[in-house]
Formats: structure tokens, sequence, C-alpha cells
């Protein structure tokens, strides 16, 4: 959502045009730290054979311990000093190191931000036992080797910390896979105000002003820096969010990516600009390991990256004598970190395969809880539905066109005067009673709750705010930080502060709604800097703006998630989010803002959820139809089948726009739209167990192909196709006019298309002709995919609705495996109760087996749920019979040049462990199928 | 049989509620029928025979029909399940009307049928409500019909009005034909004379004019030559000039002889007429009174004032007015010697006269004809346009009656076949959604819906529009208005206009199932 409507004098000149207006927002060199730190990398560069300006490791401060060590570093050059914890920490694999360097307590001038355990990490992180050995190398070294008693594959991790110069390298199997301050930028910048007016202030060290805002920096500068490098490895990606490829590409001689929360207005693609969320993690993969750093800093972070097919590794002399078995491959990616405060905590992450790195990532800040089924079914927006016969005229008209969906959302124009929590009682004077209505039919709704409070002396909740010690302050008077947003002049809770998130979670109990939408949490002010707040302005303990940045908005949805639970502690909260960090997976879903009406648009929508999908955030998805603009009806078309297969499926349109709901499109156009809806409704159980599989182990719903294909290099820079979970492969149509299309089939598997179950051999690219309704949809050989065959109007009118198994053989072994995880879809008794069903399907030999990893008879549906349907694809031949599990016979279809088997209403029981045996024409009764 | 018979004919609503317990017993005898099959079709539903799909896709058993799975093609086998994708399931709904669902809806949660029969296998109970509902739609449709039959009344007096309001309109137009082959002709002559007389008027007023400009300038070069003539002899010699530092053409600081006779045209001395005659025109734009000179103070640097002035005239823009300004002490001077150009003598006046009077009897002929020009396109619009079958909207048109709908900002007006309007309340301001643009209705039923195009622009989008949907009603009136997209409006008006069908009963029939 924008703000364009709202000021008068801005019209004008924002229709002079058609995208994002980059001056308004800070390139590196404009930004003093990222200036700073690029030009001591530059000098560093310079002077790295002379190992001046290095940090080293005092040998005589070394205080090693069970899980790792701690130490005083010291700057050669200025004899300052840093305290430095390396230790090992307790991730599920137990690869993990965690690099730490803050100034000494007692020395620091003034104390550093860090997040608060339960903010961005999930807990505060515990460490894991290691060996340390320092006989390396006349003592200059310190290895600290994983020691893990029951995990003996962690045991191949070692971190290696080099003294002098200071550096840490990080092995796996001996394989050196990260490279901490290999390029000596490790830059630390101690709080110092102004000594005089003389002091050079050319490179904004002291204060700095931006398009008319001045940044006092009360403080002065506080500024960290380092390097990490990535030997063996030329494919980087991370870093959210960008509008760019899904591989980072090279910033010399360009901007840095920034990540800076910001409310971007019309953004531009392809280019490493700061948008809405933040999270700072990037992972190097090569076709034989993953690793991941996630520089746990919540201050504007600039990063730098640069990668080489062959720049020899990059291994210090020291360590190349060290290192057992050398990288297998030239390459080398280095990044350098740059923010603006707090201090360097940076997770060393150490894995063969992409998964084994986010289960991680996950360790530490959690994975994104199993959402409630709605949530991940379609969901109907725009700005605005304008009243509540409007509401019941669109939701009868999904009836009346047979089109499904779960929920549909108000923007801000449903309160009273952008009063949050309030509603305008003239166009919805009985918001219960609309609620009754759509959730009678199963359906719900969700509203707007911006963090923004409208400065009115005569509401009740500002009146809390004003007098509650709530609001953010201003630096200059410690009154209230004023700033404009819909509302006007407006205040912002400070959500730094546990107890206003306590608040903020109780305004909830009386607000009449159900789920939650957290818009414009940047936050975004329309006149502060950057259309964000001023670094100056004042937090909880006296912290700046500067310091919290990029977690206030993740702080938001979480106390919204909060203020559901307190309203509701039976049911699953639901809240989407635009401003995220770090951790925000654990507490609400992420669109990727106000995008627009146009194919580039919709082609960037693909990497921009990938990316956010690979660091944690599993929930996330674009605006179908695109925010901005006008859409054509062949571009809807094209956004709705592509949103239809990623993980957040919501159409939503700008105020400004004709609407553009599915059935006001020609008949051809609105079917073609119909039918995508449909296929996510049948889809609804693999995908919902694939959002159980990753609230388990953090793995992506939506992920690259290399993901499960690590060691397929033909995947490692493509980002315009995806998998959907392990067994689904989809690329969508994302150019006008489209009649074929060209798809990269992964290695090693075999394919299948959705519509025809025609097969193809992985490793080649093939070339499908496209109608308006194709969607490119593969299923993979050794998959097996539950599916609810029936759509039916919304998620929850399907939920006691029989299972289709689709069971993909292929391949050399003609084994397949798949999940299926059921739950009454909304409640908490999935956590509370454990009730849920959860199935694991296994193919070999002829025999189908349900075995039940979980049931409960807390989960009353599942006796009612049925399979009734097994389809076989990729079945050589006839099979004689097939046998069910009371003995009886089953009744088939065998269609033998599409080798599809089809059983019919075998009636197994999903909550049953059974088996289900084809019989081929040969004595014995073994598959040969 | 003879109930049957009897409930195929239309009954009137009232009658056919007290059939309805009749036709419940009916109902009873019905006995064992498949799910969701409606009576019409029970036949085909045969539990001794093999099912064929409807469509002659396939034949089953007859257990596969409702065994909630989709055997044919057409979905024929599961009428009473939600198995089949594109399946219908029959509700009979006794006491409101019967209706089909899609399969969809069978077993889902959502109580569709007002039997309650939908959801025979579901979390959810429903309650039969066919009697209180009926009841209610029956009133609701008896309140309709009434509407209807009232409109259609309101229709039939309407159509009677067309054709003589329409001879009406077509004789005024013929009668401004008429008049206006008068009033052109005798308008031609009035703008000659017209142009007669103002070309004299102009030509003595311009006369007049002239000679006044002449003696002023005469007056301004006896002022400037009386100045220069120090000793007051009628003449006046080169020293008179020199001590002018104007004349100085070479910026030297000193006014030599040589560059006053530039100015003198070689003259050394000259009596008034010469003045006048040669050396006036060389000085006049640049001779600066000494007495002006001998107080600077007055001409230098714009004052605070001005400046002041001048800072608010930018900050104002275009469109403030200057303040007025001190008048400078050479202005004063002149004006007091000079004042405005004398009266008219009464020969121009007279001029002046006769062209007042002819513009004034050529305007007032001109208005005529155009107020009967405006008239006839007006009326040839009106008159010219699609009013539908019978011209049944003409009236609407003719009487140029607007229909109002109020919001709690907004009301919304509609000007039918002229415009479309929103006014803010609190302010009165009022902005035009649209102007009509033609019958917008689709195929076969062209006169659903007006279009209004071509309202006020909006920012940064189309200009706004308004679409007209029109329905039958015994008055014209604004039903609602909306904004459903930005600047493209949504209108009800209901006419008796649109009511050109003759109402039949909407019957609810508890037997109406049979039809099925």
């Amino acid at each position: 959502m924008r703000w364009f409507v709202f000021f008068g004098f801005l019209l004008v000149w924002v229709s002079l045009c058609v995208c994002v207006d980059r001056s308004n927002f800070k390139t590196c060199e404009q930004s003093g730290f990222c200036k700073r730190h690029r030009k001591f990398a530059t000098a560093q560069d310079a002077a790295e054979a002379d190992g001046a300006n290095q940090y080293q490791v005092d040998p005589a401060s070394i205080a090693t311990d069970d899980n790792g060590l701690s130490a005083a570093l010291v700057d050669a050059a200025t004899g300052k000093r840093l305290s430095l914890r390396l230790a090992r920490v307790a991730t599920v694999t137990g690869r993990t190191f965690r690099l730490k360097i803050n100034e000494f307590a007692d020395e620091a001038k003034r104390p550093r931000f860090e997040p608060a355990p339960g903010d961005s990490l999930v807990a505060d992180v515990a460490e894991a036992p290691v060996a340390i050995d320092n006989k390396q190398l006349d003592g200059n070294l310190y290895v600290l080797e994983a020691k893990d008693g029951a995990k003996s594959d962690a045991a191949k991790a070692k971190a290696v910390l080099q003294l002098k110069p200071f550096r840490v390298d990080c092995l796996l199997n001996d394989r050196p896979l990260i490279s901490v301050n290999s390029k000596s930028r490790l830059m630390w910048e101690f709080h110092q105000q102004k000594p005089d007016d003389s002091a050079d202030n050319s490179d904004g060290l002291y204060d700095e002003e931006f398009k008319g805002h001045r940044d006092a920096k009360p403080h002065g500068s506080s500024s960290v820096g380092m390097d990490v490098a990535f030997p063996g490895f030329e494919h980087v990606y991370g870093i959210p969010e960008h509008a760019d490829s899904l591989a980072l590409r090279s910033t010399a001689g360009g901007e840095p990516y920034r990540l800076y929360n910001l409310d971007v207005f019309e953004y531009e693609l392809n280019n490493p600009m700061a948008l809405y969320g933040s999270v700072p993690l990037v992972y190097a993969h090569s076709a034989n390991n993953t690793a991941g750093a996630f520089w746990h800093n919540p201050s504007e972070t600039w990063v730098d990256v640069q990668s080489s097919k062959s720049s020899g590794g990059g291994l210090s002399a020291l360590l190349t004598s060290f290192v057992k078995s050398a990288s297998p491959s030239e390459a080398l990616t280095e990044t350098h970190w740059m923010s603006e405060s707090g201090v360097i905590d940076l997770f060393l992450l150490l894995s063969d395969t992409p998964l084994g790195a986010f289960r991680q990532y996950a360790s530490l800040t959690g994975t994104t809880p199993l959402p409630p089924i709605f949530s991940i079914a379609y969901h109907q927006c725009r700005w605005n539905y304008n009243d509540e016969t409007d509401v019941l005229e669109v939701d009868r008209n999904f009836d009346e066109n047979d089109i499904p969906y779960d929920v549909i959302w108000l923007d801000i124009e449903h309160t009273d005067g952008k009063r949050y929590f309030t509603w305008d009682s003239n166009k919805f004077p009985n918001p219960q009673g609309m609620l009754d209505k759509l959730n009678a039919k199963g359906r719900q709704l969700v509203t707007v709750v911006d963090p923004h409070i409208k400065r009115d002396d005569n509401w009740a909740l500002y009146q809390r705010v004003r007098d509650g010690d709530i609001a953010v302050k201003s630096h200059k008077d410690d009154g209230l930080y004023d700033g404009w947003c819909w509302p006007g002049s407006s205040v912002w809770p400070d959500f730094i502060d546990p107890a206003v998130r306590k608040w903020w979670a109780n305004e909830f109990k009386d607000y009449v709604a159900a789920y939650t939408w957290n818009d414009m949490g940047e936050p975004s002010v329309f006149n502060g800097p950057e259309v964000t707040m001023h670094k100056d302005a004042k937090h909880h303990n006296g912290w700046e703006h500067r310091e919290v940045h990029n977690l206030y908005g993740a702080l938001v949805h979480q106390a919204s998630w909060d203020g559901q639970l307190v309203k509701s502690p039976q049911r699953r909260p639901f809240v989407l989010t635009r401003a995220f960090f770090a951790g925000s997976q654990r507490t609400a879903a992420v669109w990727t803002g106000d995008n627009a009406a146009n194919w580039d648009h919709l082609k960037a929508s693909v990497p921009m959820v990938l990316s956010l999908s690979i660091t944690g955030i599993t929930f996330s998805g674009a605006d179908v139809g695109g925010f901005f603009g006008n859409t054509d009806p062949e571009l809807l078309v094209r956004w709705y089948q592509a949103g239809s297969l990623q993980p957040f499926f919501r159409a939503h349109a700008h105020l400004d726009t004709r609407r553009r709901e599915p059935w006001l499109l020609d008949a051809q156009y609105k079917e073609a739209i119909r039918s995508a809806i449909l296929l996510r409704y049948t889809l609804l159980p693999y995908l919902y167990t694939q959002f159980y599989l990753s609230a388990r182990d953090g793995r992506p719903v939506m992920a690259p192909l290399w993901v499960y294909y690590p060691k397929d290099e033909a995947t490692f820079s493509m980002d315009d196709q995806h998998l959907l979970g392990p067994d689904l492969l989809f690329k969508p149509v994302t150019e006008a006019g489209a009649t074929s299309l060209s798809v990269y089939l992964p290695k090693d598997s075999i394919w299948y298309r959705h519509d025809t179950w025609e097969g193809f051999g992985g490793g080649q690219t093939v070339s499908l002709s496209v109608s308006l309704t194709t969607m490119s949809l593969f299923y993979r050989a050794g998959g097996i995919v539950a599916r609810r065959d029936r759509p039916r109007r919304s998620s929850a009118a399907m939920r006691r609705d029989p299972i289709t198994l689709v069971v993909l053989l292929g391949g050399r072994d003609r084994r397949a495996s798949g999940h299926l995880y059921l739950d009454d879809g909304y409640s908490l008794e999935h956590k509370t109760s454990s009730a849920y069903l959860h199935c694991r399907f296994n193919y070999a030999d002829g025999s189908l087996t349900n075995t039940l990893v979980h049931s409960s008879p807390a989960y009353a549906d599942a006796d009612r749920i049925k399979v009734e349907r097994l389809i076989f694809v990729g079945v050589r031949t006839r099979p004689k019979s097939v046998v069910l599990p009371d003995g009886g016979v089953g009744e088939f279809t065998y269609t033998e040049q599409s080798r599809l088997l089809v059983i019919r209403r075998p009636n197994l029981p999903v909550a049953k462990a059974w088996t289900v045996r084809l019989m081929d024409a040969s004595a014995s009764g073994h598959d040969e199928l | 049989l003879q109930l049957v018979a009897m409930t195929t004919t239309v009954f009137s609503v009232s009658i056919c509620c007290c059939l309805l317990a009749a036709a419940a017993a009916a109902d009873s005898e019905a006995g064992e029928s498949p799910r969701g099959v409606p009576r019409s079709k029970l036949g085909l539903y045969d539990p001794t025979k093999p099912f064929n799909c409807l469509d002659g896709s396939g034949t089953l058993p007859w257990s596969k029909v409702n065994d909630d799975y989709c055997d044919c093609r057409d979905g024929s086998d599961e009428p009473g399940t939600s198995a089949c994708k594109n399946g219908r399931f029959f509700c009979r709904n006794r006491g409101h009307k019967p209706k089909y669902l899609l399969a969809s809806r069978v077993n889902d949660g959502v109580c569709d049928c007002c039997d309650g029969t939908d959801e025979f296998d579901s979390w959810t109970t429903c309650a039969d409500v066919c009697w209180e509902e009926g009841k209610a739609a029956r009133e609701e449709a008896e309140r309709r019909h009434a509407l209807l039959v009232e409109g259609h009344k309101v229709y039939n007096t309407w159509l009677q009005d067309v054709e003589p309001k329409l001879a009406a309109r077509r004789k005024r137009l013929a009668e401004i034909g008429a008049e206006l082959e008068r009033v052109q002709p005798s308008k031609a002559e009035l703008e000659s004379a017209k142009k007669a007389a103002e070309d004299a008027e102009e030509a003595a007023k311009t006369e007049h004019k002239k000679a006044w400009e002449e003696s002023r300038e005469r007056q301004r070069a006896e002022r400037v030559f009386n100045e220069l003539d120090s000793d007051s002899d009628g003449r006046i010699g080169l020293a008179d000039l020199q001590i002018h530092p104007e004349f100085d053409v070479n910026a030297d600081g000193g006014v030599t002889l040589d560059e006053l006779r530039q100015y003198t045209e070689g003259l050394d001395e000259a009596d008034f007429a010469s003045f006048q005659e040669k050396i006036w025109p060389n000085i006049k734009t640049i001779f600066k009174s000494l007495k002006q000179q001998q107080q600077p103070a007055a001409e230098s640097a714009p004052t605070a004032e001005e400046s002041t002035d001048k800072e608010m005239d930018e900050a104002l823009g275009e469109g403030a007015q200057p303040p007025p300004t001190q008048p400078t002490p050479q202005e004063d001077q002149a004006e007091a010697e000079t004042d405005s150009m004398p009266d008219y003598p009464a020969e121009v006046q007279e001029l002046i006269n006769k062209a007042n009077e002819a513009r004034e009897a050529y305007n007032k002929a001109n208005d005529e004809a155009s107020k009967l020009t405006t008239e006839k396109s007006d009326l040839e619009r009106l008159v010219e346009r699609d009013y539908g079958p019978s011209n049944a909207f003409f009236p609407m048109a003719d009487s140029g009656e607007c229909a109002e709908f109020n919001d709690n900002e907004y009301t919304y007006k509609l000007c039918p076949f002229k415009e479309s309007l929103q006014i803010q309340k609190a302010s009165g301001s009022s902005t035009s959604l649209g102007r009509f643009k033609d019958w917008s209705g689709p195929e076969g039923d062209k006169y659903s819906s007006q279009e209004y195009t071509d309202g006020q622009g909006c920012w940064n989008g189309p200009n706004r529009s308004t679409k007209v949907r029109i329905v039958c009603g015994p008055k014209t009136e604004l039903l609602s208005a909306s904004e459903p997209s930005r600047c493209e409006y949504s209108m009800e008006l209901a006419t008796p206009a649109a009511c050109h069908a003759h109402p039949t009963a909407e019957t609810v029939d508890p037997e109406h199932d049979e039809l099925y």
C-alpha cells in the first residue's frame, strides 16, 4: 500500500516519474559509514602485504573452555582492544560456529545494541563442546573441532582461528568453506563525539545530512564491518529483500546490496536497492557443499559481493599447509559486510547440502509454524472493498462463478479515519455480523492494522499511547516522535520495548476482527528521511533508531501475532507483514510489497520469493496481478498461474486501478484463472504437508532447483522456475503472447507433466507449446503426492474430503515415497494435544504401504478420511490384479499408452496402516511393472 | 393426478400456499429415490437396472450410483454426492423453491438447501427452514410483483403520453424552424447596419483621440522648452542644453557642443517651432528635468515598501494583484498638465449613440437566433434519440427530471440522458460523473443499462464515468450509487419505462420440481 493519494502536493511530482525516484534513497557514497568502510577496504587491499592496520589476537588473552575460546583482539595500528568469542553452537547438525566481536563492557563508552533472545534468534543460542588444539604452527592456530558423541557427522566441522593476522576459517571434512577476515577488513568505529569544529567530517563521521534531514548522531559513529569469503564457491544467494536475481551479482564498481527496511514507492527491478525487509544471511553453494553466514545485526547494513571462478581459493600460506584436502574448485566468492552500529555476531553454517544449511539456520531463528490451512489457500484483496455490501457481493460472486477463495481482505479504508482497531461505522455498521456471514461459509477476514497511531486526543487508544510511555521519542526534546503517515500526524509505538508489545497484543482483545495484516512497518514515515524514521529517534532504554531499525517491523508483527493469541488462545494466528527481519518467519507471512502490473514484475516475483524462501521466510508471495496499474487479462491469467504455485497466494490491487476480480474478465480468461485456483485447491494436502515438514526442519516450501538437486550445476543461477516441495516442479509463463516455453528438468529423475502424464528424462531442457490455460507443472518420479480432487468453495469445506494419491514411478529403483499431514486446519490442538495425522507412503516392489508416523484420536476427522483413488504414473505393464488390505480385489483401469494405472475407490482409511499390492502376470506375484 | 395437472397451471402466489400441505403428502409417496435426483428424472435412475450415464458415456452397475466415486463423464452417476466436479445435486426444498446445487456444495459444511438435505453427512447440522424462507420469499415476491404490476400500469400511461409528447416536441421543432427563417435574414441586415454605424463611430473617435494626443505632445515640448529657455526670450541655445548631463554621449563627464549638435540636428539656437520640429523628437526620451535630478533620493533604489511588495508578488504568483504603486513625481507633473482626454464633442457622441443602438438591435436579434438554434439542436437530440421499444423512455428524457440518491458523504444525481453528478454534502461542490453516451446493455437487452462518460478527470486516471443499470419500478428513482473502481461509478435506476414486460405471477409451486 502506498501513500500517493495522501499528499496533494506530491501528486504532481510523483506523476512525472514512472518508477522509483532513486534520488530519495541513499547510495553507498551518500551513506557515511558505507563510504568509509569501502574506503577502508580499498586501503586494506593495497596494504595487504605489509600487515599494518590489521587486527591480531593477543595470545596472552586467550581463555579456552569446553565450547570455544575468548580472547582480546588488538588493532595493530591503534592498540585498541575488542573482545572476541569463538564457539560452536548447538544447532541441529552441530556444524555451526559463532564468532562474536564486541567492545569489552568495562571499556565501552556506550553499550552496543543486540537483539534480545526471541527477537530474531528463537532463544538464547546454547553453545556446544569442542576439542581445542593449539599445537599447530607454533601456536598461531587454534583449531576448534566439534566434539559431539551423538552426532558423529558434526565432528567433521572445524573452526580454525589464526591469531596474527586475525582470521577464522571454517572447514568441513577438512575442506575450507568459509574464511572470515581473510582480507583484513575488520573495521570498528568506537563511539566518539565530534572533538571540535575543525574535525574532519567529510565522510560524515560526526553528523550527516540527507535531503534536508539532519542526523545529529549524538553518540557519533559506531559502525562495524568485516569480510567473509567462501573459497570454492562461485554462487551466493540470500540477503533479501531485493528486486533482483536469486544468485547475487558482483557489486564491484556498482552499489553494494543494501539492507535497510524502506517503503520504496514503485520499486525498480534488477538493482540492489533496499526494500521493505532484511535478512542478513548469505548462502554459498557448490556441487560439493553449502555454507552460510548469518550476520546477526539489525542496523543498516551494506554488503559487497565479488565472485570469481578462479581466484585460487584465497587461503593464507599458513592455512594452506594445514588444510589437508584442497578445495576442488578454484572459485572464490567474497562478501564484505558493513553495518552502521551494533556488534559483529556472525553465525557460520557448514553443510554438505542446502537443506542441511537451512536446518542450521532454522535452529537459530526458528521455522514458520504450521499456518492455518485457509492461509495457504487463495486470498482476495483490494485497496479497498468499500463497505459491507461490497464485501458480501464479492463473496457471493465467487460462489456464483464457482471459484474457491478462503480469505477476503480489508485495507486501510475500512477504518474510522485510519484509526486502526476501529471500523468506519457507516460503511461497516456490523463488522461482527459480516464476519459471521463469511465464517458461515468457512471463509475468513483479514484487516489491516498498521503501526502508526493517529494523533487524535479524543481517541482513547491514542490517549493510552500519549499518556503511557508507549511511543518512540524524538531525540531533540524527548517528546513524542511525530511523523506523517496515512492518518496524517502520527506516533509510533516503541515495539522494541517488550512492555509495549504486550500492550499492543492486548489491544486486540476487544477488536472485532480475526486475522491481521501489518503494513508500513519499515516503519514508513512519509516525511522522514528515505520515507522512514529519523535515525536519532529514541527507543526503549535510550537505543537509537539506527540501532534497531531493521528489527522494528519484525517486532510489530510479532506483537500482532501475540495479540491474536490474546484474543483467541485456541486458534492459530495469521499475520501478514511487509517489513521483516531474520526470524520473522516465526510470526508472519511476508509479501513482496507494492509491485506493479507488468510482465517484468511478474517475472521478478519468482526470484524474489525464492530469495525469501531460502532465507527462512518460508511463507511468502507477491501481489497477484501487480499492485500498481491496470493489468491486461493475459498478464492477470499468467500471474494467477504463477501465484497459485507460490507459498502465499493473494491477489491485490491499488485504489486507482480498475476492478479485476476474475468474473469481470472475458470467459476464456476467467476460466483460465479459475482453473489455476482450482489446481491450488486440489494440491492443498500436498502443500499443507510441505508446510508441516518446513515447520519441523526449516526447509523451504518453494525452492530453487539446486536445493533438491545440489549437484546439478545447470540450476545454480536458475530463477525462473522452481520446485514446490521435492515432488513438483513449475515454470510460470512470464512473457506476453507466449506460445511455447522451455523448461529445464533436473538430472537424475524423470518428470511427468501434470496434465498429460507424459514423461521426460531429467538433465534436459524441454520445449512445451503453451496455451492460455497451460501450466507447466511436473511431478517427479519417486514422489507420492496427496491431492484432494474435489475443490470446493473454501479449504474448510474440504476438511473431510477423500484423498487421491499420485504414485510416480520411474528411474532406476522404481521406488516412491511421500508424506501426508492432516489436522483440523485451524486450531492449536496439533501442538497442545498432538491432534494430527502424519502418514508416510512408500512404494517398492509392487507394494504401496501407508505407515502412520503419528495418529491421534484427538484429531477426530481423521477416521472419516479415505483414499478414494490411487493413480500410478509410469506403470510399464498392466497388473494382473490389485490386492487391497482386506484381501479383496481392487477395481482398476490401465492405459497402456500413458502408462497410467488408476485404482478405483480402494476406500483406504488414511488413519490406518495398510498395504496395497499390484500383482503382475508372473507366478511369483512380484512386481515387474 | 388431478393435483399435478392443476398445479401445472399458473396460480397466484397466495393460492399456491394452501396447496403445499397436499403436496407434502404426495411427496412421501415417492418412496426411496436416489439422493439428489428430481422426480422428473427418477425414470432414469432405476435401482433394478444398470445405470446409463445420461450423456451416454457408459453403463454402470446400479451399485456405482451415488457410491461417492465419479464414473460418468457428465457426473450423472453421483447426483447425491460431491464426487463429480461437474455433478449437480437437486434439493426439493418443500415450502420454498427447489434448486440444483453444484456437487461441490454437498456436505461442505454450508447449508445451501433450505431443507438441509445437502448436508446429510456433515459437521454442520442444517434445519429445514424452507417454510420460513419460503414465506419470506413469497412475501418478497408478492411485493416485487406488486411493484412490477404497478410499474407496468405506469408504463402503459407513459406509453399513452409518448406519441402526443413527441408530436408536441416535433411541432415545436417545426415552429422553431419557421422562427429561425424569420429571424435569420433580419439578423443579417442588422449586422451590416451595425457594422456601418461602428465604422463611423470608430473613425470619429480615432480622429478625436489623435487631435488630443497631438496637443498633449505639444504641451510636453512646450514645458521642456520653457524649462530650457532660462531667460524666457522664446529662444534656446546650446548653453541651455549643456547643463543637462544626459546629453553626455560618450559618457566622459562633460557635454560638448558637438555632442549637443547631434541632438539639435546642427542648430545652435532654436525658437519653439524649430525646437519642436527638429530637437524635441531627439531628446524626448532621454531628457531629464533638472528639478527632478535635484531630488534623487525619491528615485533611487526601491524603497523598503516596494521590495516587500515585490517579494509578496513573487510569493503570491501570477494571480496576485500588484499593490498600487506611488506615482513618481514625473507622472505627477505630467498628469497635472495633461489630465484625461476631453469628452467627445456632440457630433461624435451622436455617432456613438447610433452605433450603440445598432449593436443593441443586432445583439437582440442574435440572442434570439442563437437561443432558437440551441433549442433546436436540443430538441433534435431529444426527438431523434433511441428510446427503446415503443419509445418508452421518451417521457423520462422529456421531463428532464433528475433522480437522487444519498449516502453518508454524497448526493448522487442522475439526470437521465443528460448527466451523472456527485454532490458533496458538506461543501455542496458538484463533480460530473459523466455525460450521457449511449445505451450499453448486452446484446438482446440493450436497454438494461446506460453509459455516462467524459466526466471530470481523475488524477492519474480516467475521466469519471457511470454505468447505470435500469430496472423496472413504479416511479423513477435512484436505488443505489457506488464507486466500485476509482472514478468508475455504478448506479441503479428504477423507472416505469423499463416495465414493458407484462408481469407474470412468480409462482412458488410445491410440485414445481415436476418441471425439472
